[in-house]
């Protein structure tokens, strides 16, 4: 074997190092996008387990409750029994001014009390505190970790500049942390202040963010949690660091997993191109297979042979796809912390550091993918018979399978991928699954005979305006079945993932865009916070009377948005004055009608779902959603169903006075303001923004900036999904010019013999680009309807899977547009290359060439 | 007279003999302690003090923190109402803190203030080993000793700065409030039952932990008092050292001195 891979295997590379170079970067790419998106996952989510876990230090519990724990609950839970010691602590993300030094998370915990909880003091070996007094009095005072002084440039007495709800606020270093254990949290990316300096610097009121608690020893947390949750009520949570911790990356890591389905594609696509090159290779090397079978080797070798280069690829590839996606990581956590951070308020910051794990998978999945990609062509490989091997061109004009049973076969899949979307048989993952698979199965059997067809169609009509490169193209494309249906496999793959998922994203964006024009109405928008997912601050109540004495000022609304735990999920709670809302905003009602719900949230205390919270938990008008409130359990009847987008989750409204009556909190996330006719809107808000001034964050939007703002929030959301969309694009990229590589070298005497007949280089240039461009247009025409029902799928089915929501369906003409323009550039981009080696072909040499 | 005093003495002795015989010699030494410490604390009992300190505090590596405050004092001991109020340097001036015993041996309430934040915090029972603004004196230590509450023994006598002393060990009843202390050696100077030394054991520790020395003597106002006031964190090396200046006995204390509210008062004393 190893005499056969040095004769028959190199030589082949030798001779063919460019196809083989970019049989290598299919793998390559393949692999870069899974390991790079996996080690930034992995990175991401052990950074906020590992955050969680240095932050609560030797607290066996925490309690928390949406909107924060009142400070008397400590002295409450400090008088029960059992418990040891107890610390209140803030927690915020926040950015310095100069944002180079990346996110900066700040802890607020009492210094006074906090030696019980945490395994690190603020004096002596772990931390330089300058002055603990000097520290406690004022309230700029601040802890840094030594690291990030040192990229700070900070010593202590230093002051920095920080953003924070209130605008930009200049804080001092009175004290550096030794990083070890608490200080390494978040990457070392850490500042310590005092937790009643941070209620006022993120306007929590009189609250904290979560109460930890030691327990005496001897009592069991099992034990402590049920006397917490009896003391306390159900509106709060009692739950262990480690619990906290896997909740919170259970949320990002579902977030992330949506990045396999890109990092999959990738690899799918490189399977193809690995089969479309090994497929190609097995043709041209029919004689040395002939030779070597007319020579006594079995079969077997033969197929072994074939899959030991798989194997070879497969592990370079992986190598380097493993290497080149270590580069990657970098700029994907980036992404994905941003992202995180936007939706669910949580990030963490660090360098991505490659786990043994990932390389494995990453290695492994490289091979498997070659091996995948190399078994069908090594098996054909090893089942030529010798003399058929010798007829040269036999083979090659064959077309491939038997196409009536392959056409059956795959309408029948697809058929049943329909059916199933239609009407799921089964829910959860193993639907997806299955879904993927059979939609995918389809369209790999459909392809072949369905681009035959095309091409034979469309290549007349390519002659009849090139009648030489048509008929060069065509003859290219069509005499060789085989390595034609596996290039446009490739490319439609690629192009379905692109309309699929280009698709889904517009629909999302339509409907949330739809959406934001009738909730959004009112003229200014003034925010406590800039992140539209966790309040970094909130509102006092009484600013509402405040605002509406501002001059030109008609309305103002408080709203409230709380993000409770039903059923395991994190959904959303929101209250609003809802008489003068229904004045300006426009429902669209799914179930009861705006009567029902301005009666029934009004005066009969009731509340209003959305379309994908009734979907969820199928509860529809008339039935109860029961409410866990800081004073015990409350039940809502529903008034009506509405269609809202507030919460892939699912919501719940409320009039602002049930909110307050039975949460007993009057802090406010939005006032949404409606000026006077005729009032100057920006004036309006220069008034508000200068009352707000130095006391609260002066966040005051215009309607046309707020929805702006959201916009921009849903396109950072997808600025990943479109990195693996290029991603896509780039492998369908390699797909062309390794086809059109491979179709030159295989033309070689063809094209030698054509030069020597006259034909000029232009004219072959031609050729080529042609079959690039026919190449391209059926992967596209075959990519419409396969991208149109990916698309469906995810805006339906999958969509109401994981989020209730079914998003009416938009074409994604724009994507298809800019497809349209870019496709022929790429394509004749790609045929480039192969072109030029075609004008340079000597004619000798090329006919000559076996 | 003279014979029904002998008698009753005889009787007493007997009694005491008898007692001695019966128990261990722990018992007759508590007891002898207990009257040491009562007596000490007759003696020096003021109804209030006053005085303004000057605080150094001397980290291991000889970096010095300066600080001043006012004190004042109501009751004595286990009747002790406190109320410090910084005054230097200008960044912590208003800083306060307010100590109130509480009956039967509880741990007293005690809050901070600082007047940045406009409001006060509570000192909460596992904060009581916490350092007191980052001085030596964690917040156990700035109660006033009630000997009510612990189990007192006389250990012996030793000499300390040239002055016969009697010593006294102090263990905390846990039944009267927790303490962040296993035991308390005390040195009470003979002739006027004045505390000297105090070195204090931290629970599980072999070894002093800290020691407070009370150096200095004066008599103000017929009240014998120390005028300088030193606590070594031996393990840590450090040293607290606080100055006792204008120090004024039995002043009557402004009504509402020891509240809350005036805690909480922008510039009350």
């Amino acid at each position: 074997m190893r005499f056969l891979l040095r004769t028959l295997s190199l030589s082949y590379v030798r001779r063919h190092l460019a196809k083989t170079i970019l049989t290598l970067l299919g793998v390559v790419v393949g692999v870069a996008t899974f390991s790079s998106i996996e080690s930034a996952k992995g990175t991401l989510t052990k950074g906020i387990r590992s955050t969680v876990d240095r932050v609560a230090g030797k607290a066996q519990l925490q309690i928390s409750m949406e909107g924060g724990v009142p400070e008397e609950v400590q002295e409450q839970v400090r008088a029960l029994p059992g418990i040891r010691a107890t610390s209140p602590v803030i927690e915020q993300i926040v950015t310095p001014e100069k944002g180079e030094l990346g996110s900066l998370m700040v802890i607020g915990i009492d210094l006074l009390g906090d030696r019980e909880m945490r395994d690190y003091g603020f004096e002596g070996d772990d931390a330089d505190l300058d002055d603990p007094l000097l520290f406690l009095a004022q309230p700029d005072s601040a802890i840094f970790t030594r690291q990030f002084a040192g990229k700070a440039g900070l010593k202590i007495g230093d002051s920095i500049a920080l953003k924070v709800p209130k605008g930009v606020k200049r804080v001092t270093a009175r004290g550096l942390l030794t990083p070890k254990g608490f200080a390494e949290a978040f990457g070392g990316n850490l500042m310590v202040v005092d937790v009643y300096a941070a209620q006022d610097l993120f306007g929590r009121g009189r609250r904290f963010d979560r109460i930890d608690v030691r327990l005496e020893d001897g009592t069991s947390v099992a034990q402590e949690t049920a006397t917490l949750v009896k003391a306390l009520g159900p509106a709060y949570r009692v739950e262990t660091p480690g619990k906290r911790g896997e909740q919170i990356e259970k949320i990002v890591a579902n977030f992330v997993a949506g990045f396999n389905v890109s990092s999959g594609f990738a690899l799918a696509i490189g399977i193809f191109l690995i089969f479309n090159a090994f497929n190609v290779a097995v043709n041209r090397r029919r004689r040395d297979i002939g030779t070597l079978r007319a020579l006594g080797a079995t079969p077997r070798q033969v197929q072994l042979l074939f899959l030991t280069e798989a194997l070879v690829i497969g592990i370079v590839g992986g190598l380097l796809g493993t290497l080149a996606g270590t580069t990657f990581s970098q700029a994907f956590l980036k992404m994905m912390g941003q992202t995180s951070e936007t939706l669910y308020g949580v990030t963490s910051s660090g360098t991505v550091r490659l786990p043994p794990l990932v390389v494995l998978q990453s290695m492994l999945l490289g091979i498997v993918a070659s091996l995948v990609g190399a078994w069908g062509p090594a098996l054909t490989a090893s089942r030529i018979p010798p003399t058929e091997a010798f007829a040269k061109g036999a083979f090659q004009a064959r077309p491939p399978g038997r196409s009536l049973v392959r056409v059956a076969a795959g309408v029948v899949a697809l058929g049943s991928t329909i059916l199933m979307a239609l009407r799921p048989p089964f829910g959860g993952n193993p639907f997806i699954f299955t879904e993927l698979l059979l939609g995918g199965a389809g369209i790999v059997l459909l392809v072949g005979p369905l681009s035959r067809l095309l091409l034979l169609c469309l290549v007349p009509l390519a002659t009849r305006f090139a009648p030489v490169a048509g008929r060069l193209s065509g003859d290219a494309l069509l005499g060789n079945a085989r390595r034609t249906s596996g290039t446009i496999m490739a490319m439609a793959l690629s192009l379905t993932f692109v309309l699929g998922l280009g698709g889904y994203m517009g629909s999302t964006k339509k409907a949330l865009d739809h959406w934001m024009v009738d909730a959004l109405t009112c003229d200014l928008f003034v925010r406590a916070s800039a992140n539209f997912n966790r309040p970094d601050f909130l509102f006092p109540g009484g600013l509402h009377d405040e605002l509406l004495k501002v001059p030109g000022v008609r309305a103002v609304e408080s709203f409230r948005a709380t993000r409770p735990l039903y059923q395991g999920h994190q959904i959303q709670v929101t209250s609003i004055e809802i008489a003068p809302l229904l004045e300006r905003m426009k429902y669209d009602f799914t179930q009861g009608n705006v009567e029902t719900m301005r009666r029934g949230l009004t005066q009969e205390g009731k509340c209003v779902v959305s379309d994908n919270f009734s979907r969820r938990y199928k509860l529809g008008v008339g039935q109860q959603v029961e409410l866990a409130a800081p004073g015990g359990k409350v039940r809502f009847t529903i008034a009506a169903v509405v269609r809202d987008y507030g919460s892939d989750q699912g919501t719940v409204l409320m009039d602002r006075t049930q909110f307050l009556r039975y949460w007993q909190d009057d802090r406010v996330d939005i006032y949404d303001v409606s000026v006077l006719p005729g009032a100057n809107v920006a004036q309006v808000r220069d008034l508000i923004r200068a009352r707000l001034a130095g006391r609260y964050p002066a966040l005051v939007s215009t309607r046309q900036e707020f929805i702006a703002e959201i916009t921009k929030a849903i396109d950072a959301f997808y600025a990943l999904t479109r990195v693996t969309l290029f991603l896509a694009l780039l492998v369908a990229f390699l797909g062309i010019v390794t086809a059109l590589l491979i179709s030159v070298a295989e033309r070689t005497r063809e094209i030698g013999i054509l030069k020597a007949l006259g034909a000029l280089p232009a004219q072959l240039a031609r050729g080529i680009v042609l079959e690039a461009l026919l190449l391209a247009l059926v992967g596209l025409i075959l990519a419409l309807p396969a991208g149109n029902l990916f698309a469906s799928f995810m805006e339906g089915p999958l969509a109401e899977l994981f989020t209730g929501w079914i998003m009416p369906h938009h074409y994604p003409w724009e994507i298809l547009l800019q497809l349209l323009v870019a496709m022929p550039l790429i394509s004749a981009f790609a045929a480039w290359i192969p072109a030029r080696q075609a004008g340079r072909m000597k004619i000798v040499e090329a006919i000559e060439y076996e | 007279m003279f014979i029904n005093k002998l008698i009753r003495n005889a009787l007493l002795g007997l009694t005491v003999v008898l007692m001695s015989a019966l128990s261990d010699g722990d018992v007759f030494a508590g007891a002898d302690a207990r009257a040491l410490l009562k007596e000490s604390e007759s003696r020096h009992r003021t109804k209030t003090q006053q005085y303004a300190g000057e605080l150094t505090v001397v980290n291991k590596d000889g970096k010095i923190r300066k600080k001043g405050w006012k004190s004042f004092r109501e009751g004595y001991s286990g009747d002790a109402k406190n109320l410090i109020r910084f005054t230097d340097p200008p960044e912590v001036k208003g800083v306060g803190f307010l100590s109130l015993s509480r009956p039967g041996g509880q741990n007293p309430d005690q809050w901070l203030y600082l007047p940045s934040m406009k409001r006060e915090r509570r000192i909460a029972t596992q904060d009581r080993d916490s350092s007191f603004v980052g001085t030596d004196f964690n917040y156990e230590d700035m109660e006033e000793f009630d000997h009510e509450k612990y189990k007192v023994a006389l250990q012996g006598e030793q000499t300390v700065e040239s002055q016969p002393c009697y010593i006294i060990e102090a263990i905390p009843f846990e039944k009267s409030g927790k303490s962040v202390y296993e035991k308390k050696i005390l040195f009470l100077r003979k002739d006027n039952l004045y505390l000297l030394r105090e070195d204090l054991y931290r629970k599980g520790d072999k070894e002093p932990s800290k020691r407070m020395i009370l150096s200095d003597l004066q008599q103000i106002d017929g009240h014998w008092v120390a005028r300088r006031m030193e606590m070594k964190e031996l393990k840590k090396g450090s040293t607290t050292t606080v100055l006792l200046k204008e120090i004024v006995f039995d002043r009557p204390q402004a009504a509402g001195r020891f509240t809350l509210q005036n805690l909480n008062r922008e510039g009350g004393d």
